[in-house]
C-alpha cells in the first residue's frame, strides 16, 4: 500500500517538476548572435568570381565547378516568378547578399573541437543535448558550412553515409553524382538555379538496402551573419527497402536587413524505401525562405514531407513527390502559422507518373494579426495511367480581421481511371466554442489558443514527440496578445 | 437606308484587330453618335496595347489560348436576325429591345452603361473586340417597383464560317423587380463554324430578382466567348443556370460582384463535352459587402477527347464580414483521352467568414455501372443514364419544364452510338 502511494506521490512530484521546468523553446530563442571572424568570405554580391571562389575554396572537381557556372547563367536568365507569386520577391537585393562565409572547411567530429563562438551558439540552441537524447546523427550548419557533424558509430558500420555536400560529391561520387541535380534540375526555377550556383553545406545521405534507421538524423541550420544567404543542398538516397527519418530545424537572429535562405532538397526513395522528412522552420522575420524540395518515389516506396512553417518573412515552399514507380505513395502534411509581417506561401506538388500511385496532402494554416498564408497545390494524372488516387484537404483559420488567406490548387486529370478530391475551407474560430469555454472559466485568450491547438492537433501528432511538444508551445506563444 | 446601315458586313482578308479593318468598320458606322465612336476607338486602342503584352497569364493556365483567337475570322456578320425575342410585352417602364434597333432609334440610352467593365478574368481580346465591333445584343431595362414579373426567351445566332458576331448585352433591373430570362445560343445550320462573342452586364437594384438560363448548343466548329459581369446591390438575388453543350471551343467568364448587403448569387453550370470540344470556364465570386452569400457549382461530363478547365475564385474583401461562400467543381471523366483541369481558388481577407471549395474528378461509379449492365442495359445507355443523373442537380434548376426536357434530350443525344 505504502509503496503504491509513494509511487503515485512520486508521479505527482515528477509532473510538478516538469511543470516547473517547461521546455525551453520560444520564438525568440534563436534571436541572438555572436560576432564571428570568418576565414573564408566570398564578399558581397554575385558574380562568376564568387562562384569560382566557392568552388576553389572547396577544391571541387571540375564537373562541379562547371555545373555551378552553368547554373549561374540560368539564374541570370530566369525572370522572377512575380506573375503568380508575391511582389515581395522584388525586395530581395541580390547585390548586397554575402554568398559564402565560413570558418573552416571540415566539420568537427567531436563537440569539443567546435570553435568556441559557434559552440556557444549551438549549445544555447540545445543541439548537443538533443543529440544525446534521441538522435542517430547530427549535423550543425553555421552559415555556409557545417561546424559539427557526427553520426553513431554503428551506423557507419552498416554503410550509412551522412556527410556534407562537398564531401559527398568528392568522396562518394559513384553514389551521389547519379542523382545530384536530377530530381530538381538547375533550371526548375530561379532559386533552384541560384542554389545550384552557390550551394554549400547541407546533408548528403545514403542508406544502404534494407537498413532501417530507428532514430532520426538531424540537421540544424543557423544563419549568424547579417545580409547573408544560406544555400544548403541536401540529397538523400534511401536504397531498396531502407527507412529513414530526417529532421531539420532552422533559426536566425533578427537583423534589420533581409536575409536569404534558398535550399534545394532532393530525395530519392528506391524500391520499397521509406523516407520521412520533417522540417520545423523557425527563421526570424527578416528571412526570405525560398526552398525547392522534391522527391522521386520508385516502386512501392513512400515519401512523407512533414512541414511546419512558423518563422520567416516570406516562405515559398511546395514540397513535391514524383511518383515514378508502381504503387508509390507520396504525402505532404503541412502546418503554417503566419503572424504580423509574415507570408507563408506553402503547398504541395504531386506528379503521378506510374500506375496505382497514391498521394495525400493535408495542409492547415493559421493567420494571425496581419499575417497571410497561402496554399498552392498541383496534382497531375496523365491518361495512360491506371488507378491513381489523390486526396487534398486544406483548412485555413483566420484569427483577426486583418488576417488573410489564399488557396490556389491546380488539378489536371486525364483518363477515366483516377480519383481526385480536393477540399478547402476557411473559417474563423467559432464563437460558440469560445463562449462554451469562457463559460467554464477560461479566459478568451486561453480558449482561443486551445481552439487553435485543436485545429492543428491531428497534424501535430504526426511530428516526432519532441517536436510536437515544442510546436504546441510555439503556437501558444504565437497566439499571445492576438486576442482582445 | 436602314438596310444600308445594317449590312455592315465587311469583306476583306485582314485581321479583325488591324487598323485597316477598324477604320473600314468605323466609316460604315459613321452615323453612330460621337460618344459611341469614341468608346469603340478607345476599346480598339486598348486591344492594340493588350496584344503587345506577352507575359504568361495565370488566367490562361492550362488553356490552349490559340484556339480562342480570332485569326480565322475576317468578317463581322450582319446584325439583322442575329437575335430574336419571344414573349415581349409592351408596357411602360420596361424596355426590351435588340441593340441593333437601339443603336438606330435611341442610342443615348446606352451612354450610362456602355463603359461598364467586364468580368476581367483574362479574355481581354474578346472584351475589347466586342466593345469595338458590337452591332447587336439585347437591352433589357426594367424601371424600379415594376410589380409584374417578366418572362422572356431570347435566341442568339452564331454566324457562318469566317464570320464573327459580337453581342453586347445589358440587363438592368430596377429596385424590387423580377425577371426570368432564357437565352439560347444556336447556329443557323449545324456545321457553321463562326464565332459568337457575347458580353453581358447584369445590374441588379435593391431587392431585384433575376433568374437566368443560358443554353449553348452551337454547331460543330464554332467558337463561343461568353463574358458576363453581375452587379448585385443590397438584397438582390441571382440564380444563373448555364448549359454548355455545343461548339468547338468555349471560353466562359462569369463574375458575380456582391456589392450590397444581403445579396445572394447562385451560379450553376454544366458541360457535356465530346469529340475535341474545349470548355474553358473562369469564374469569380467577389464579396465586397458584408452578409452576402454565394454558391457556385460547376459540373463537367467529358467523353472522347473533350477537355474542360474550371478555374474559380472566391474573393472576400476585408469589409465583407459574415460572408458565406461556396464553390464546387465535379468532373466525370468517361474516357482515357478526356481531360479535366481544376483550379479552385480562395482569397480571403475577412476573418468572420465561411468559405469552402471542393473539387473532385473521377470516372463513373463502377458499381452503379455494373448494376445497370446486369439488368441488360447496354453500356452507352448506362453511361448516359448515370451522366444525366449526375447533371440533374443542375438541370432541375431550370425554371421551365419545356426547356429542361430539351436540355436532357440534348445530353442524351451525346451518348448516341454513331
Amino acid at each position: 500500500m505504502d509503496k503504491r502511494r509513494n509511487s503515485s506521490l512520486n508521479k505527482i512530484e515528477n509532473s510538478k517538476m516538469i511543470k516547473a521546468n517547461p521546455i525551453e523553446v520560444d520564438r525568440d530563442k534563436g534571436d541572438f548572435h555572436y560576432n564571428t571572424d570568418y576565414e573564408f568570405d566570398a564578399g558581397v554580391g554575385l558574380s562568376e568570381d564568387v562562384v569560382k571562389y566557392i568552388s576553389d575554396v572547396k577544391s571541387e572537381d571540375s564537373w562541379v565547378k562547371d555545373f555551378r557556372l552553368k547554373a549561374l547563367k540560368t539564374f541570370e536568365k530566369k525572370p522572377m516568378p512575380t506573375h503568380w507569386a508575391t511582389k515581395d520577391l522584388e525586395n530581395i537585393n541580390f547585390d548586397i547578399i554575402r554568398y559564402y562565409l565560413s570558418k573552416g572547411q571540415m566539420p568537427s567530429r567531436t563537440w569539443e573541437e567546435v570553435p568556441d563562438d559557434i559552440k556557444k551558439t549551438f549549445e544555447r540552441l540545445g543541439i548537443p543535448e538533443q543529440e544525446r537524447k534521441f538522435l542517430a546523427g547530427v549535423e550543425a550548419q553555421f552559415d555556409s558550412e557545417a561546424a559539427y557533424s557526427r553520426m553513431k558509430d554503428d551506423l557507419s558500420d552498416k554503410g550509412v553515409i551522412f556527410v556534407g555536400s562537398t564531401e559527398g560529391l568528392k568522396e562518394y561520387p559513384e553514389i551521389f553524382k547519379k542523382w545530384f541535380g536530377k530530381v530538381i534540375p538547375t533550371s526548375d526555377n530561379k532559386f533552384s538555379a541560384l542554389n545550384s550556383a552557390v550551394f554549400s553545406g547541407g546533408s548528403f545521405i545514403y542508406i544502404p538496402p534494407g537498413v532501417k534507421l530507428e532514430q532520426p538524423l538531424q540537421a540544424y541550420f543557423r544563419i549568424n551573419a547579417e545580409n547573408f544567404g544560406q544555400f544548403e543542398r541536401t540529397l538523400i538516397i534511401a536504397d531498396e527497402g531502407s527507412e529513414i527519418t530526417y529532421m531539420e530545424g532552422c533559426t536566425a537572429p533578427k537583423f534589420e536587413t533581409s536575409t536569404l535562405h534558398s535550399a534545394v532538397v532532393e530525395l530519392v526513395a528506391m524500391k520499397g524505401a521509406k523516407i520521412q522528412y520533417v522540417t520545423v522552420q523557425n527563421w526570424s522575420n527578416n528571412v526570405f525562405n525560398l526552398v525547392t524540395k522534391r522527391a522521386m518515389a520508385h516502386e512501392e516506396s513512400e515519401v512523407r514531407w512533414i512541414d511546419c512553417n512558423i518563422g520567416s518573412r516570406l516562405t515559398m515552399k511546395y514540397p513535391g513527390v514524383v511518383l515514378r514507380g508502381r504503387k508509390a505513395r507520396g504525402e505532404v502534411l503541412s502546418i503554417a502559422l503566419a503572424n504580423d509581417g509574415q507570408h507563408q506561401d506553402t503547398g504541395a506538388k504531386m506528379v503521378h507518373a506510374a500506375d496505382e500511385t497514391t498521394s495525400n496532402v493535408i495542409s492547415k494554416s493559421v493567420s494571425i494579426g496581419e499575417g497571410r498564408s497561402t496554399y498552392r497545390g498541383l496534382v497531375q494524372m496523365p491518361g495512360h495511367l491506371k488507378h491513381c488516387k489523390n486526396n487534398t484537404e486544406c483548412d485555413a483559420l483566420l484569427i483577426n480581421s486583418d488576417s488573410q488567406t489564399d488557396t490556389y490548387p491546380a488539378i489536371t486529370v486525364q483518363g477515366d481511371d483516377h480519383t481526385v478530391q480536393h477540399e478547402a475551407s476557411v473559417s474563423k474560430v467559432s464563437a460558440e466554442q469560445i463562449f462554451y469555454m469562457q463559460q467554464r472559466g477560461l479566459s478568451e485568450a486561453d480558449a482561443m489558443s486551445l481552439c487553435v491547438n485543436g485545429f492543428v492537433n491531428d497534424l501535430i501528432r504526426e511530428f516526432p514527440m519532441e517536436y510536437s511538444v515544442e510546436l504546441k508551445r510555439l503556437i501558444d506563444l504565437e497566439m499571445e496578445g492576438s486576442v482582445g | 437606308m436602314i438596310s444600308e446601315k445594317l449590312n455592315s458586313e465587311i469583306d476583306s482578308n485582314i485581321n479583325l484587330s488591324s487598323k485597316e479593318f477598324f477604320e473600314k468598320f468605323s466609316s460604315k458606322h459613321s452615323w453612330e453618335p460621337g460618344w459611341l465612336a469614341d468608346s469603340r476607338k478607345d476599346s480598339w486602342e486598348r486591344l492594340q496595347s493588350a496584344n503587345q503584352v506577352s507575359v504568361k497569364d495565370e488566367r490562361w493556365r492550362f488553356s490552349p489560348k490559340s484556339r480562342f483567337g480570332y485569326t480565322n475570322f475576317n468578317q463581322i456578320a450582319e446584325a439583322q436576325h442575329s437575335i430574336k425575342f419571344n414573349g415581349v410585352t409592351e408596357e411602360s417602364g420596361i424596355t426590351v429591345d435588340s441593340i441593333d434597333s437601339i443603336l438606330l432609334e435611341q442610342p443615348d440610352v446606352l451612354t450610362d452603361f456602355v463603359n461598364s467593365s467586364g468580368p476581367n478574368l483574362g479574355a481581354t481580346e474578346s472584351f475589347q473586340l466586342i466593345n469595338s465591333y458590337f452591332n447587336n445584343g439585347l437591352f433589357i431595362k426594367v424601371d424600379k417597383n415594376q410589380s409584374q414579373a417578366l418572362n422572356l426567351t431570347v435566341d442568339h445566332y452564331c454566324p457562318a464560317v469566317n464570320q464573327a458576331t459580337f453581342h453586347r448585352n445589358f440587363i438592368i433591373l430596377g429596385d424590387f423587380t423580377e425577371l426570368t430570362i432564357i437565352e439560347n445560343f444556336t447556329s443557323k445550320d449545324t456545321q457553321s463554324s463562326g464565332a459568337l462573342s457575347n458580353l453581358t452586364n447584369f445590374i441588379l437594384g435593391k431587392g431585384a430578382k433575376l433568374r437566368r438560363v443560358l443554353i449553348q448548343n452551337l454547331g460543330n466548329g464554332s467558337s463561343f466567348h461568353n463574358l458576363e459581369n453581375f452587379i448585385l446591390n443590397a438584397d438582390s438575388s441571382v440564380v444563373n443556370v448555364e448549359c454548355y453543350l455545343g461548339g468547338s471551343q468555349s471560353r466562359i467568364e462569369t463574375k458575380g460582384n456582391l456589392t450590397g448587403k444581403g445579396a445572394n448569387f447562385e451560379n450553376y453550370s454544366f458541360v457535356s463535352g465530346k469529340n475535341e470540344q474545349l470548355f474553358d470556364q473562369r469564374t469569380e465570386q467577389h464579396h465586397i459587402a458584408p452578409h452576402c452569400s454565394s454558391n457556385l457549382l460547376s459540373k463537367n461530363v467529358l467523353q472522347e477527347e473533350a477537355k474542360s478547365i474550371f478555374a474559380g475564385l472566391i474573393r472576400v474583401d476585408k469589409e465583407a464580414q459574415q460572408t458565406n461562400a461556396l464553390q464546387t467543381n465535379r468532373n466525370l471523366v468517361l474516357t482515357k483521352e478526356a481531360e479535366a483541369d481544376s483550379l479552385p481558388g480562395l482569397e480571403i481577407l475577412a476573418n468572420d467568414v465561411k468559405c469552402t471549395h471542393g473539387a473532385t474528378t473521377s470516372r463513373l461509379d463502377q458499381e452503379e455501372l455494373f448494376y445497370l449492365l446486369s439488368r441488360g442495359i447496354d453500356k452507352k445507355t448506362a453511361e448516359s443514364l448515370i451522366s444525366l443523373g449526375f447533371l440533374e442537380e443542375i438541370i432541375s434548376k431550370i425554371p421551365k419544364e419545356e426547356t429542361s426536357t430539351k436540355v436532357r434530350d440534348i445530353v442524351s443525344s451525346h451518348f448516341n452510338k454513331s
